[in-house]
């Protein structure tokens, strides 16, 4: 059907055009500023090495708080000797875990959330999912190595610390 | 020709430039209604007295702080400008505890001030925008108390921040995105500090007020709201006593800042906050850490909640409860709006719209039988259920919670029915629930179960007594049952606030600090004993004035009442 004349006058396209340039104005400034306030993203290192002082207080203490890139890792010595690498973030509220040599468990203080020390949520607590586990290899001038990857299988991936 | 003294002249110079008369006739003609409900009335004018000395106080604070996580003892940063306005600066200390104490105060008389918009119906029609608005302040004062909790860069801020940005990031679908903006990052760093010092000194400052004014210009517009009993008593064609706004309202008013003002100093000048520990990202959460009081219900919430409920999360399911209570607040003015075109038609209908308020109400009767019910599991079942066989001690849940949702309906129609004499239930008990859920969490995690039961009860039958006795047609009249129970009100109220204080001490002993980042110098923290004693004087000067200034307003007032009531005044058009 042809219509004797436009539904749509020149003033209303052009309001329409006016407003479309006005909105499309609007979400370039808006995604432009939107990119801007959400900063910088981190990234996580391939791997990290624990030597010094936080070799020292993983010998007194029984674990250690390491930043891994953005967000902290605990390594921590279970009464076997071994050593274990978790991520040091609750799973349920954010805040820092720490180790409890007394109980062999990990504990958050936030909400009293608790993880075996295998890094798996006990039921009955807030945590939803098990800590993120990272691998640790001893070099041989002591220091630690904490890999979010697996290593190549050797003899010293599993290190432990028996005196 | 003599010349005109200078003060006409002045006068006249003014009038000629800015409509002073123009505000001068707004002011003789603008009343407000007087009733019986009044104290309820005055919270939104403690809240602009709050909010002018959070202004004053935060910009004497801003000229010291240091807005950065990189700092130690030669080049200050956030937390070591924080320890030298509290240990160094003479009556720094005294200030920061003012600007710390008074933004408990504005988030108090903020949430009181809607409990009382929710009571008495205050967002009814055509009041909704009013209400929205407020809704609006209350996110922005509760963003800024958190973004302020974390300028001072201790351990305790840092822990908040992160469990706080943490269930902001567990939002449905934005969730990422919202945790991203706040941080800045992936996790709490410098850049946060700075991010959120940014959003506490300008961008929430602007916005608040910028609300406050929209907020003000449409209660001047409607005029103050009155309880739907006066309403009501109005209709039959009792005169609602009014006075003017100025001079015999403001100094009414004035009379409760200046109490509150007092008691503000004296709060702040007794428990004056400490810097606290140096954050450090890599040390555990101190033990015994807890958020401020206004989100410890959140927060025990969150604690209480199983690992998944209806297969989500806890976390995120926390998020959602919160998202679907703030949607039927937003909602309220239009699920408690029964048809009709006249007040008093309006009130005949009370299951107007059933279906939307049976959703409210059934949500709200679900938020505070949780409290009670688990408040029931940890304290009493016990002793009922002797063998720990789960099907008896389900069906025993299943009865308490059924008893007490009948109790429930019971306090809430009585309530509803007496005191606002516009029944409809559901809206009236959201309101209660809301309150009882806020209030029980708090008393729960701050001193158990049994503490919760008390509180609550006491808020029941506060808010019953307040409600119920009878509200006479005209006027002021001081019940004692009413009196009582409001005290008791305030009382638990209040007593939320210092409830909800984490402990300035985190027991450091037993946390084994890791020194893996060099912490700043084990110096003091708390307020050195000179300053206080320093700040001492100016601390009595004060309580002076404002006792003064008590008793002139009060005697002024008492003159205004006494000419009002002798037919002297200039009756308002």
């Amino acid at each position: 059907m042809r219509l004797d004349r436009s539904l749509l006058d020149r003033r209303q396209f052009l309001d329409g055009v006016m407003g479309a340039g006005v909105i499309g104005l609007g979400a370039t400034a808006g995604e432009t500023v939107l990119g801007f306030l959400t900063g910088l993203e981190e990234p996580e290192p391939d791997h990290i090495v624990l030597a010094g002082p936080m070799l020292e207080t993983l010998s007194q203490k029984q674990y250690v708080l390491a930043p891994y890139g953005p967000r902290p890792v605990m390594v921590f010595r279970l009464p076997s000797g071994e050593l274990r690498a978790l991520s040091a973030v609750c799973t349920h509220g954010q805040c820092n875990v720490r180790y409890r040599p007394e109980t062999n468990d990990i504990y958050c203080a936030c909400h009293q959330g608790r993880f075996t020390a295998e890094g798996i949520n006990v039921p009955g607590t807030p945590p939803p999912r098990p800590l993120r586990t990272f691998h640790i290899r001893r070099q041989d001038d002591g220091t630690l190595i904490v890999a979010a990857e697996p290593f190549e299988p050797g003899p010293s991936s599993n290190p432990t610390d028996t005196p | 020709m003599p010349a005109k003294p200078l003060r006409i002249r002045i006068q006249a110079w003014l009038h000629e430039r800015i409509p002073l008369k123009e505000l001068d006739a707004l002011l003789a003609k603008k009343t407000v209604p007087l009733h019986d409900r009044y104290i309820w009335y005055c919270l939104g004018s403690m809240i602009l007295v709050a909010l002018t000395i959070q202004i004053v106080t935060g910009i004497l604070l801003v000229v010291y702080y240091t807005p950065s996580a990189a700092g130690n003892s030669d080049i200050p940063g956030a937390y070591e400008s924080i320890r030298q306005i509290v240990t160094e600066l003479p009556h720094g200390w005294w200030i920061r505890s003012i600007h710390h104490w008074s933004a408990h105060l504005m988030i108090m008389a903020v949430l009181v001030h809607m409990l009382s918009a929710l009571l008495f119906k205050a967002y009814r029609r055509p009041r909704e925008v009013t209400w929205l608005t407020g809704l609006v302040l209350l996110c922005l004062t509760l963003t800024a108390g958190f973004t302020g909790y974390l300028l001072p860069w201790n351990s305790l801020s840092f822990a908040a921040t992160r469990v706080g940005s943490g269930i902001a990031g567990a939002t449905p679908l934005a969730g990422p995105l919202i945790r991203q903006l706040l941080l800045a990052g992936s996790d709490v760093g410098p850049q946060t500090l700075t991010r959120f010092f940014g959003l506490h000194v300008a961008v929430l400052p602007l916005l608040i007020v910028t609300t406050v004014g929209i907020h003000l210009v449409l209660v001047m517009y409607h005029g103050s709201s009155v309880p739907p009993a006066v309403e009501r008593d109005k209709e039959a064609g009792h005169t609602l006593p009014v006075v003017g706004f100025w001079p015999e309202f403001t100094l009414r008013e004035a009379r409760g800042w200046l109490i509150v003002i007092a008691a503000l100093l004296i709060v702040a000048f007794a428990f004056p906050p400490e810097a606290g520990e140096k954050t450090d990202p890599l040390v555990p959460t101190p033990e015994g850490i807890r958020p401020e009081w206004y989100f410890l219900a959140i927060f025990k919430m969150l604690k209480l909640l199983p690992t998944t409920t209806l297969g989500i999360e806890n976390i995120r399911f926390g998020v959602l409860v919160v998202a679907v209570l703030g949607i039927v607040l937003v909602l309220l003015p239009w699920l408690d709006a029964p048809p009709g075109e006249t007040a008093a038609e309006r009130r005949r209908h009370m299951w107007s719209r059933r279906g939307l308020l049976l959703a409210s109400f059934s949500l709200g009767t679900a938020a505070t039988i949780a409290p009670l019910h688990l408040c029931l599991k940890t304290y009493g079942l016990q002793w009922w259920v002797p063998s720990s066989s789960r099907s008896a001690i389900a069906a025993t849940e299943t009865i308490v919670v059924l008893a007490l949702v009948l109790i429930w309906l019971v306090v809430v129609t009585t309530l509803d029915r007496v005191a606002v004499q516009r029944p409809n239930a559901p809206a009236t008990l959201f309101g209660v629930v809301l309150t009882s859920t806020l209030l029980g969490y708090t008393f729960w995690e701050a001193l158990g179960a049994g503490a919760a039961l008390v509180s609550l009860a006491i808020l029941w039958v506060a808010l019953l007594v307040i409600a119920s006795s009878k509200c006479p047609s005209a006027g002021m009249r001081r019940n004692p049952a009413r009196v009582t129970a409001g005290l008791l009100l305030t009382f638990i109220m209040l007593s939320t606030i210092l409830l909800g204080r984490s402990p300035e001490h985190t027991p450091t002993d037993n946390l084994e600090t890791p020194s893996v980042i060099e912490t700043s110098a084990e110096t003091n923290k708390a307020v050195p004993a000179a300053r206080r004693i320093e700040s001492a004087g100016r601390f009595g000067t004060a309580m002076a004035v404002c006792v003064f200034l008590l008793v002139a307003v009060h005697l002024r007032l008492g003159y205004q009442r006494r000419l009002r009531e002798m037919g002297l005044l200039h009756k308002p058009a």
